[in-house]
């Protein structure tokens, strides 16, 4: 390679990946040092505790099972509105495809509030069952069990396998399946050999996404769950924030216990990167796929096919708006002596800028100190981002990184997932990690940031920065470089055409990728739990704080709002960040 | 380009300027108090914060109650090792007393430096160097819901209770985050012994519908009715009639509540004063209808319903705080394991 | 099997893809249907292969209506333009695919048989009548490959294949040689006719390409927007055009004023190889060479005839002409050819 290829490029790189090395790379690989030294020295006791005290296991596999089974429920729930979204019109289509993004930008710890709300036993679907049949006990004991974190994790995470196998089967050329039926195959054959073959690398590469989800999900195991449940993450805020014993010996297990699930999850995280990679490159396709309407009439509506769209759509309505709406109804109720009655005393209680012991903060805070947070991690998040992704997506930039030409018949693709795999290190780790790591690492002079602002920004800018630059990659990648050979053509310099031509292009991309990242952002509550301090607060950890409060006005009016933010985030990304979200 | 640059040099800025770091509060103008949740949302916090001001202009009362009582002693000790925390003062349950004495976090007082603590009987002062001066006493029982259970449908004692008709019908709070539910777990130890308890446990987490992280949580759910029982005080019926107290074995835990001088605060002598102010006659009369306890200060006059509504388990039982010092990571880890494995 | 497209209209919202078509395709006869694009005619196709459903009319096979008769249950063989072979399938995995549906269908003739079957030989063995199709198609030992590593003609004649083996009543291709480079184009064609006639299955081929259309079939329908023009055979639409749109889209030709030869009628059509360069007859025009085309086995001659541009086609090897080069040009009266809507009605008695 050349010598002017180390240049400009090269040593912009060096900005986010000093960024990360510094706040992400150093930290937790100090907190793996520690997970494996003992006074000093190095062990592997704590490690090998983890491994074979019966109790670890039964957290480490405890955790993959549960992640496993939300898979599957995420699966049956998301995979038939694929389909309807597939092959069918209707009206509100758009928005119902847009509504797929919300898992991506809702925070956790709303949809656990939801489900209290709907599922309680003495919650508003239990209720209306009651009711309706005369029931003396609740007939779906939801909370509290592992049905009910599997449940909140497929509503969580269904959207997720919905957009990867609605966007791998849109790619589907009509003609497959149309050459099969003129060959004779029924309508069943046609999707078991032709249409569900096609389809499945991107069911499996969302599965994989949504595995890694469930497996480093935290507010939804604690909060739905109870304390029953323990994950690796609960585990580990548990014994790091919870139980600390002189000897600090806790200290020492979580550290072990990271290890452990980064190991986990970066092995997902491979296994879902080489999936990515293996997706049917886009073909060119002369058709767009025919769609019939949704309603045709009442006769139409026996057909069995028909039937089955009608009850999921009645499950999914009841499952996917149900939690919102009941957060939304709470938000206006209280109780008092006489009965329930409808009010606004809960929002104008959540704009109050008085101090509320309960959160260590004024509420009014809480709300202020989201959008500055997300303000400045999406502030620093996005250019680095945007640095780092442009230098991936660049064609040259395998060859920059890699020391050697690789040799003949070497797979260049599973080394570059590889690559990959450490570069996305940050989307695998949880918060809860990265806020322990961050606790451990700047403890200290001369970067004393344990109890400051500065700390959760940065928490923020880590976690939001893979999604950021998982989302430009495609955009950046998709930019015609003849465009930009036309512009030098022309006399541009290469800043110029960086600024006039390729910029401008990826516009829209790229405010598509800083709302997304302000959304995350808002609604992060694990790491920023972990680094609270009063005056810290946001609005998901005032939302936890004020779940055990006797009414559930507040949090229910304080989630209302986060909900509305995440709307707009979710209008503004439909309409400019379909490729940003292309996972 | 550079304009962008500005901006994340500006909230780079912005942020570190935002949040300087938690070091020492102000020079004795502002009082932090650290406590569990429920003193803040039903406690007596409001009327102590209002009075002690009125009593010491220029000094600010902030009550900091993010959690359940165990949750915010972890969060104290957090802070500690973390180079310093803000709190003056910490309210909690006293068997966590040898715990801090472990970690060296409260500053132990003489009795001259309490004047009202003559006032408190001898009984109560279960540490003898006075890391913890208590300010309330109770018992920890289950509490029914009486529209929901009739008298005959109760059960009498722990093992009543592990009854397939009571399957999903007790909420219980996290013995590693409330001290409520610490007590309950010393509770079963005592009752059960050492070792045998855990296999009790094994047969009462059928009935149990959920652990919830501390008493403000599991009573909430208790009265959205999501259970018809939950572990609480025995005076809880002063608080609402429907909800009465259940003595298993007749028996009920002796739990006490009291206030510690931070080691390291800026305000050691206004933090005694505060001690002392929570002591006295007027916050103690208070106690009864917010913290639906006891007072400690045997002066305080109850209200005239408590002598109807109050109730005393005949047997009130308590393991010794050594036995706790000594068993107490022990047992918690225990129980931890069990309830998590189920085994 | 003989099909019938009956008065056919299909609507797409506001668009009207086709309007009152109707085409009789008779048992073994291979017709092509070709047209600009966006005429219809790969919408008449999907109608007959029961993709679609029409708005009015009737499409019936062997006179019985297959109106509600699924894709599936037709009988029909179709190749797409783009191939559309099965990508997670070998090739003999696709060949083979329709077999699954058909084999025991006892409606069907084994049209495919090149031989008598060998004594003992399976004659209902699978990989068998796969074989003899590839063999047909000339790709003997391409089985096992996937159909990424096929070039496109090799692709084309899989699908071709693919079609064939459940032995259908009818072949639809819709634009099977579009994406193949022209000397391919030209190979290919032959072969599929070949193949058409020595299984004598009816054949509906649509293509954009006149040229091609010309060499297929046995018979052409010429389609406009979302009409047809004309049916006749290759030789009747090249030479006796019923409308204009036919006559300019079949071949090259002009359309001369027909005061320029001073024949009674508005226009005339003559066909540029019927036009006879410097030699004496019926009518004689003079002009001047103002382009040259050299095609290798012909050079076509732009020429100027008093304002009005003609094409003319040399065989080369005879004239050395240039540009500028005044000629003139000679033709018979059976080189005329006037349209129906050209001609002037007879003058009353």
């Amino acid at each position: 390679m050349s010598v002017r290829r180390w240049g400009g490029e090269q040593l912009l790189l060096a900005l986010p990946v000093l960024f990360l090395v510094v706040f992400f790379y150093g930290p937790i690989a100090n907190l793996l040092r520690e997970g494996l030294t003992k006074d000093g020295t190095f062990s592997l006791e704590f490690l090998r505790t983890i491994l074979t005290d019966d109790y670890f296991r039964h957290v480490i596999l405890f955790t993959l099972w549960q992640a496993f089974l939300s898979t599957l429920a995420s699966i049956a729930l998301g995979l038939p509105l694929a389909f309807i979204l597939t092959h069918y019109d209707f009206p509100l289509k758009r928005i119902v495809r847009a509504l797929t993004i919300v898992p991506f930008v809702l925070p956790a710890i709303t949809v656990a509030l939801g489900f209290a709300l709907l599922f309680g036993r003495n919650g508003y679907l239990n209720q209306f069952l009651m009711g309706l049949f005369g029931l003396s006990e609740p007939p779906l004991p939801i909370m509290y069990s592992l049905a009910g974190i599997v449940l909140a994790h497929a509503f969580y995470n269904a959207p997720i396998i919905t957009r990867t196998v609605h966007a791998a089967w849109e790619r589907i050329d009509p003609r497959y399946e149309e050459s099969a039926r003129a060959l004779g195959a029924s309508r069943f054959f046609v999707f078991k050999d032709i249409t569900l073959p096609l389809i499945l690398p991107g069911l499996l590469s969302g599965a994989a996404l949504v595995f890694l989800f469930c497996f480093l999900s935290f507010p939804i195991v604690l909060s739905v769950g109870g304390g029953r449940f323990s994950t690796i993450e609960v585990e580990i805020y548990t014994r790091v924030v919870t139980r600390l014993d002189p000897q600090f010996l806790n200290y020492k297990i979580g550290a072990a216990l990271a290890l452990v699930g980064l190991a986990i999850s970066l092995a997902v995280t491979y296994l879902y990167l080489r999936l990515q990679g293996g997706l049917a490159r886009q073909t060119e396709q002369l058709r767009p796929r025919p769609t019939a309407p949704l309603f045709a009439g009442v006769r139409d509506l026996l057909r069995p096919t028909k039937l089955f769209v009608w009850l999921y759509v009645l499950v999914s309505v009841i499952l996917f708006v149900g939690p919102v709406a009941a957060i939304v109804v709470d938000s206006l109720r209280e109780e008092t002596a006489e009965g329930a009655r409808w009010t606004l005393r809960w929002y104008s209680y959540i704009f109050t800028p008085n101090y509320e012991a309960l959160v260590g903060d004024s509420p009014l805070r809480a709300i202020v100190n989201s959008l500055i947070f997300g303000l400045g991690a999406t502030a620093i998040a996005v250019p680095l981002g945007l640095i780092f992704a442009y230098v991936i997506a660049r064609p040259g930039f395998a060859w920059t990184v890699r020391l050697r030409r690789p040799r003949a018949g070497e797979d260049v693709r599973s080394r570059r997932s590889l690559g990959d795999t450490l570069l996305m290190a940050p989307l695998a780790t949880s918060s809860i990690v990265l806020a322990f790591a961050l606790l451990r690492a700047f403890n200290a002079p001369p970067l004393r940031l344990v109890g400051t602002a500065t700390a959760v920004i940065i928490a923020h800018a880590v976690i939001i920065f893979p999604f950021i630059v998982r989302a430009l990659v495609p955009i950046l990648e998709s930019l015609d470089v003849r465009l930009t050979e036309m512009a030098r053509s022309l006399g541009a310099s290469r800043w110029r055409a960086l600024r006039e031509i390729e910029l401008p292009l990826v516009a829209t991309g790229l405010i598509a990728g800083a709302v997304f990242a302000f959304a995350l952002s808002l609604g992060e509550m694990s790491a920023t739990l972990m680094l609270a301090r009063p005056g810290l607060n946001t609005m998901p950890v005032a939302v936890y704080r004020f779940l055990s409060q006797h009414s559930l006005g507040a949090p229910s009016a304080m989630s209302v709002v986060m909900i509305a933010v995440s709307a707009i985030a979710f209008i503004l990304l439909e309409r400019w960040g379909e490729r940003a979200l292309r996972f | 380009m550079l304009r962008r640059a500005a901006l994340v040099a500006l909230c780079i800025g912005l942020g570190l300027a935002w949040g300087s770091p938690f070091a020492q509060v102000g020079e004795g103008s502002k009082l932090v108090v650290y406590t569990y949740e429920s003193f803040v949302a039903w406690g007596p916090a409001k009327f102590i914060k209002t009075e002690f001001e009125k009593r010491h202009p220029g000094i600010e009362v902030e009550f900091v109650a993010t959690g359940p009582s165990r949750a915010m002693f972890a969060r104290l000790v957090n802070e500690v090792i973390s180079g310093g925390t803000p709190a003056d003062l910490f309210l909690g349950e006293v068997n966590d007393v040898p715990r801090a004495k472990k970690f060296g976090l409260f500053t132990p007082l003489k009795p001259e430096e309490i004047p009202n603590l003559q006032f408190v009987p001898k009984d109560l002062l279960l540490d003898p160097d006075l890391a913890i001066v208590p300010y309330e006493h109770g018992f920890i029982t289950l509490v029914y819901d009486s529209t929901k259970l009739k008298p005959e449908e109760l059960p009498r004692t722990f093992e009543d209770l592990t009854k397939p008709q009571y399957q999903k019908k007790l909420i219980v709070q996290n013995a590693l985050t409330s001290s409520v539910g610490q007590s309950f777990l010393f509770w079963t130890i005592y009752n059960y012994g050492d070792g045998k308890y855990l296999d009790y446990w094994r047969r009462l987490l059928p009935s149990i519908l959920t652990i919830q992280p501390g008493w403000s949580a599991a009573y909430k759910l208790f009265t959205r009715g999501e259970a018809p029982m939950v572990v609480s005080f025995s005076t809880d019926e002063c608080f609402d009639a429907r909800y009465k107290p259940l003595l298993l074995n007749s028996q009920g835990y002796r739990t006490i509540f009291g206030a510690s001088v931070i080691k390291g605060t800026d305000n050691p002598k206004l933090a005694r004063e505060f001690i002392d102010f929570l002591l006295s006659e007027a916050v103690q009369e208070k106690l009864p209808d917010t913290e639906v306890m006891f007072p400690a200060n045997s002066q305080a006059k109850l209200p005239d319903k408590w002598r109807t509504c109050a109730v005393i388990p005949p047997s009130p039982v308590m393991i010794p705080l050594d036995v706790v010092s000594e068993n107490a990571d022990r047992w918690l880890d225990e129980w931890a394991r069990l309830v998590i494995t189920g085994r | 099997m003989r099909v019938t497209v009956k008065d056919v209209t299909k609507r797409f919202g506001a668009t009207i893809a086709l309007e009152n078509v109707s085409l009789d395709v008779g048992d073994g006869e291979l017709v092509a249907l070709v047209g600009p694009s966006g005429c219809g005619k790969t919408t008449l196709l999907r109608l007959i292969a029961g993709f679609e459903t029409p708005d009015a009319g009737d499409i019936l096979f062997d006179g019985r209506s297959v109106l509600g008769v699924p894709p599936e249950r037709r009988g029909v063989g179709i190749v797409f333009q783009n191939y559309a072979l099965f990508p997670h399938m070998t090739v003999f995995q696709n060949v083979a695919y329709g077999l699954k549906f058909r084999q025991t269908s006892p409606d069907f003739v084994w049209t495919v048989r090149l031989r008598r079957p060998l004594a003992g030989e399976d004659v209902r063995s699978r990989r068998s009548l796969v074989r003899e199709l590839l063999e047909l198609v000339g790709l003997s030992g391409l089985e096992n490959r996937m159909p990424a590593e096929l070039s496109a003609g090799q692709q084309q004649r899989v699908a071709l294949a693919r079609a064939l083996a459940p032995s259908p009543q009818v072949l639809l291709l819709d634009e099977p040689l579009s994406a193949l480079d022209a000397k391919l184009r030209e190979r290919l064609r032959l072969e599929i006719k070949k193949i058409q006639r020595t299984l004598k299955i009816t054949t509906v081929y649509v293509t954009h390409d006149q040229e091609e259309a010309l060499a297929v079939a046995d018979r052409v329908a010429v389609m406009s927007v979302s009409h047809l023009e004309q049916i006749g055979t290759p030789q009747e639409v090249y030479n006796t055009p019923a409308t204009e749109f036919v006559a300019r889209f079949i071949g090259r030709g002009n359309l001369l004023p027909g005061e320029l030869l001073g024949v009674d009628a508005t226009r005339v059509l003559v066909r540029p190889e019927r036009i006879r360069l410097n030699q004496s007859a019926n009518y004689t025009l003079s002009g001047k060479i103002i382009a040259k085309e050299f095609a290798g086995d012909a050079v076509w001659l732009h020429v100027d005839v008093s304002g009005t541009a003609l094409i003319v086609k040399a065989p080369s090897p005879d004239q050395a002409l240039h540009e500028g080069d005044a000629v003139h040009l000679g033709i018979d009266r059976s080189d005329l050819y006037i349209l129906p809507s050209d001609r002037r009605s007879p003058p009353t008695p």
